[in-house]
């Protein structure tokens, strides 16, 4: 079967510092895929490149087949992928259910084939049903996270890109996060989560890259990717430690 | 359900304005409320750029003057068309105007789309000063228009234009000029093209503006560049949602009010060179100093921390 | 002939121009590095004007001689403005409508400047008439007003002296990390809102510089400062939005078109044709011409 999404050959340095010196991924239709990182690897950066935030200096990410480097962000939103930022970045100004009728009426209409829940039901599924009509201003950290998700479901996506939602949450709080994806990809739909937390990516995903100066250093499954010499070298600088294991 | 509400009060209004004119017929006050209506149809234009989209515009006399030149020139050359007509036209003609110029401005955002507006504002001018085609220091004379007609008529655009402002930042569209102005980068990346969005705010806004350009020609029966495209009438028109509260319908209704009401008491009882100047730089920074959104959003936070400060009590 | 009215069109724009970048100057110090936005400095440099005007008519006191007084005076201005009516915006953001809320501020104190004009000197236009006002140099064919020459002159100075206070003094290494982030330079233990207030004072006194000029090579009328105000601006757009070197150089553009177009075309079309450039300009290179950092 032929990848969803696929990034070839990229290639992207800002100023003198080259974040990514020829990097290929390609991420299987209905997966959770991993991709892991230390700080500065580039992880928010590559989502940037896939949403048409940046450009890259060179190479290419193709979706479905299609060449969609040189696409708007709009464009490419429009074509089914969702993403949720790093930093939150809910619309403050509305509420949470404003925030996922203004992307159901933009991204969502266009993907309205692919559209598995009403905003009623995404609400509910991002806990957000009681704080509905709250200005999102108001809410706390996770709830705009969730609001974010809430967002970007809307949008009636086919890919859905999590920076880093386990940032800042507690570990409850992680974990009803994890549900949440698991049962995107049971509806269908394809999982890319950047994270920190070596647990989170070996509990739900199927598939891992992980990014170290400028390169994916190992792909695999995450036991593989555990075990990958190149990746303990990486991250511990040689030393195998139990905690990275388990 | 909520809109229903704003209709209801809109008719409500116009009967109690009609019971008015009734009693008083067409007199000062009937004049200065009309007068007021305008600014506040070009101020609600204003407003969906300014409040809903964030850019600050410093030039929508162009579009207030177009809508009266509109009216103004075939009537100028002589041509016999229904100015009721010609006001609608007008409307038109600025949307176009501002189809046209959202090409170059809104390539660029925040200050030097503001420079930008301003500069628009001179250049029209400028081409209209120099212009004997377009009447350029004659100004156009029209026949007066029968008032017992136009007041109403401008009042009830007025409610009109209100609620249709309301209505629409309630609409899908209007959530989308939110997201643009909240995170831009969000927006675009929900699928929101921002030039469109921007571009639509821009030219309903110039349409609003236009319109009130074009009822400015028939209350006033003359047009000429300083009173249609001057720099004060773009002024007039931003400083009302400003201080009411950018980026609420009622607030920005307030607004306008306050400022032509103080413009003119101003002007009547400061007989001091530049007083209402004066009044209107020291409200501007009154009105900043103490709540940065303005007058209305203000008073509903106060109301707020009233409210709250009364349950505790009790 | 022809070519000598030229050339003298262009030295006549260069004179005008360096009026513009000195509130080009004045702007871009504070807006592009501190983020501070001033819609007020064309009224401030037209006040300074104003006394100029008042101090020559009463005392006779050369405007020259009068800027000892003025430059330190609207030093102070500038930094209780910031300090009072500009603080509370400071530690906003830019997409909390930072720019919007100092704009009007700044333009409600501008529009106060106005109507204290108004007030006490009244709409007419008023001239400094210095015995030197029409002393030119001559070169060849070409005249040359000596007041232009002193103005590009300082131009040329306060680049350079603000260049080396910027480089090499501990205000500007403080300046300067107050540009890059507000919370680290305060968490250095520099006091950003006393820098910031610092550089508006300066920026300030840079005004009066202008203002002075201004009426020295034109008449005054307290509406003049919003129209400065926004040459400033262009200028400051031309120039990339905050580089000091890039402003100056758009300064003397800006004033070269207009004396350009006076020369060819109607005077009355100066502005339209500058603004129809920058409208163009906006649409071909919306970072500014002379973009650099
Ligand atoms: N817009 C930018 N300009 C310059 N450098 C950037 C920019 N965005 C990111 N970087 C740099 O690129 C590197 C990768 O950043 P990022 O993708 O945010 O890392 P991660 O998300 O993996 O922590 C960092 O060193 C960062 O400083
Ligand atoms: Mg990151």
């Amino acid at each position: 079967m032929a990848p969803i999404l696929e990034v070839k050959d990229l290639k992207k340095s800002f100023g003198g510092l080259e974040v990514f010196s020829g990097i290929n991924i390609s991420i299987e239709e209905n997966q959770i895929y991993g991709i892991i990182g230390t700080n500065g690897a580039g992880k928010t950066t590559l989502f940037n490149i896939i949403c048409g935030v940046l450009r890259p200096d060179c190479g290419s990410v193709l979706y479905k087949g299609v060449d969609i480097t040189a696409k708007e962000t709009h464009q490419i939103a429009a074509m089914g992928i969702g993403r949720c930022f790093q930093t939150v970045m809910p619309f403050k100004s509305m509420t949470p259910y404003e925030n996922a009728r203004v992307a159901r009426a933009a991204a969502g209409k266009l993907n309205q084939d692919r559209q598995k829940f009403s905003l009623e039901e995404i609400m509910e599924i991002t806990n957000l049903q009681d704080k509905m009509n709250i200005r999102t201003q108001e809410l706390s950290l996770p709830d705009k996270k969730n609001v974010e998700i809430a967002r970007a479901l809307a949008c009636n996506p086919e890919v859905i890109l999590f920076d880093e939602v386990s940032c800042g949450l507690s570990g409850e709080e992680i974990y009803s996060r994890m549900e949440l994806m698991r049962n995107l990809a049971k509806l269908g739909i394809t999982v890319v989560v950047v994270e920190h937390i070596m647990l989170f990516i070996k509990e739900i995903c199927d598939q891992v890259s992980v990014l170290h100066s400028g390169k994916v250093i190992c792909s695999g499954t995450p036991k593989e990717v555990a075990e990958d010499e190149g990746v303990i070298e990486a991250y511990l600088g040689g030393k195998s430690n139990e905690n990275f294991r388990s | 359900m909520n809109l229903k509400k704003w209709i209801l009060s809109g008719i409500f209004a116009f009967i109690l304005y009609l019971v008015f004119l009734s009693i008083t017929d067409a007199g000062f006050t009937a004049n200065f409320i009309a007068y007021i209506c305008l600014f506040v149809i070009a101020g609600q234009g204003w407003n969906l750029l300014g409040g809903y989209i964030g850019e600050i515009s410093f030039g929508h006399a162009v579009f207030f003057g177009i809508g009266a030149y509109t009216v103004g020139l075939p009537v100028g050359y002589g041509l016999d068309i229904n100015l009721l007509l010609l006001v609608f036209c007008g409307a038109i003609v600025a949307g176009l105007f501002a189809l046209i110029i959202s090409y170059p401005l809104l390539r660029v955002q925040g200050f030097p789309f503001l420079v930008g507006t301003y500069g628009l504002g001179i250049v029209v001018k400028s081409i209209v000063v120099v212009s004997p085609a377009l009447f350029a220091t004659r100004g156009i004379f029209l026949k007066s228009y029968d008032k017992e007609i136009l007041y109403p008529l401008i009042v009830a655009i007025t409610i009109a234009v209100i609620i249709f402002v309301k209505w629409l930042v309630e609409q899908d569209i209007g959530l989308k000029f939110k997201a643009v102005r909240d995170v831009p980068v969000a927006a675009r990346m929900i699928g929101i093209n921002i030039y469109k969005t921007k571009a639509t705010a821009l030219v309903i806004s110039a349409v609003l503006t236009g319109l009130a350009g074009g009822l400015f020609a028939l209350y006033g029966s003359f047009v000429n560049p300083s009173a249609c495209f001057g720099e004060n009438t773009s002024i007039f028109i931003l400083l009302g949602p400003y201080i009411g509260g950018i980026g609420t319908v009622l607030g920005s209704l307030f607004g306008s009010t306050i400022v032509i009401i103080l413009q003119e008491l101003a002007r009547s009882l400061i007989k001091v060179n530049g007083g209402h100047y004066m009044l209107m730089g020291l409200l501007l920074i009154t009105v900043m100093m103490v709540s940065k959104e303005g007058i209305y959003p203000g008073l509903v936070k106060l109301m707020g921390k009233v409210k709250k400060a009364g349950a505790k009590r009790e | 002939m022809e070519l000598t009215g030229l050339i003298q069109t262009i030295f006549g724009g260069i004179g005008v121009g360096s009026i513009y970048a000195l509130l080009g100057l004045a702007f871009a110090l504070v807006f592009g590095r501190l983020k501070i936005c001033s819609y007020m400095h064309g009224d401030l440099a037209i006040l300074a004007a104003y006394m100029g005007f008042f101090l020559f008519n009463t005392l006779g006191v050369d405007p020259f001689l009068s800027l000892i007084v003025l430059l330190p005076i609207f030093f102070f201005l500038g930094y209780y403005i910031q300090t009072i009516f500009m603080k509370p915006f400071m530690s906003m953001e830019v997409w909390q409508g930072r720019y919007q809320a100092q704009i009007m501020v700044t333009w409600g104190i501008g529009m106060c400047i106005m109507a204290a004009e108004f007030m006490i000197w009244s709409g007419t236009y008023r001239i400094i008439s210095v015995p030197y006002r029409n002393t030119t140099l001559a070169f060849a064919n070409i005249t040359i007003p000596i007041v232009h020459i002193l103005s590009v002159a300082s131009l040329v100075v306060i680049y350079t002296v603000l260049n080396y206070v910027l480089k090499k003094t501990d205000l500007g290494i403080s300046f300067r990390a107050c540009s890059v982030d507000r919370v680290t330079a305060m968490l250095t233990g520099i006091n950003y809102q006393r820098i910031c207030a610092i550089a508006f004072g300066i920026s300030s006194s840079i005004a009066v510089v202008a203002g002075t000029f201004y009426a020295l090579t034109n008449q005054i009328t307290p509406a003049i400062g919003l129209e400065l105000t926004f040459k400033g601006w262009v200028a400051v757009i031309i120039g990339g939005m905050g580089s000091l070197g890039g402003v100056i150089l758009a300064g003397l553009l800006v004033g070269l078109v207009e004396s350009l177009t006076s020369y060819f075309w109607i005077p009355a079309l100066k502005e339209a044709v500058l603004f129809v450039g920058l409208l163009i300009l906006l649409i071909t290179r919306p970072g500014g011409l002379f973009k650099s950092r």
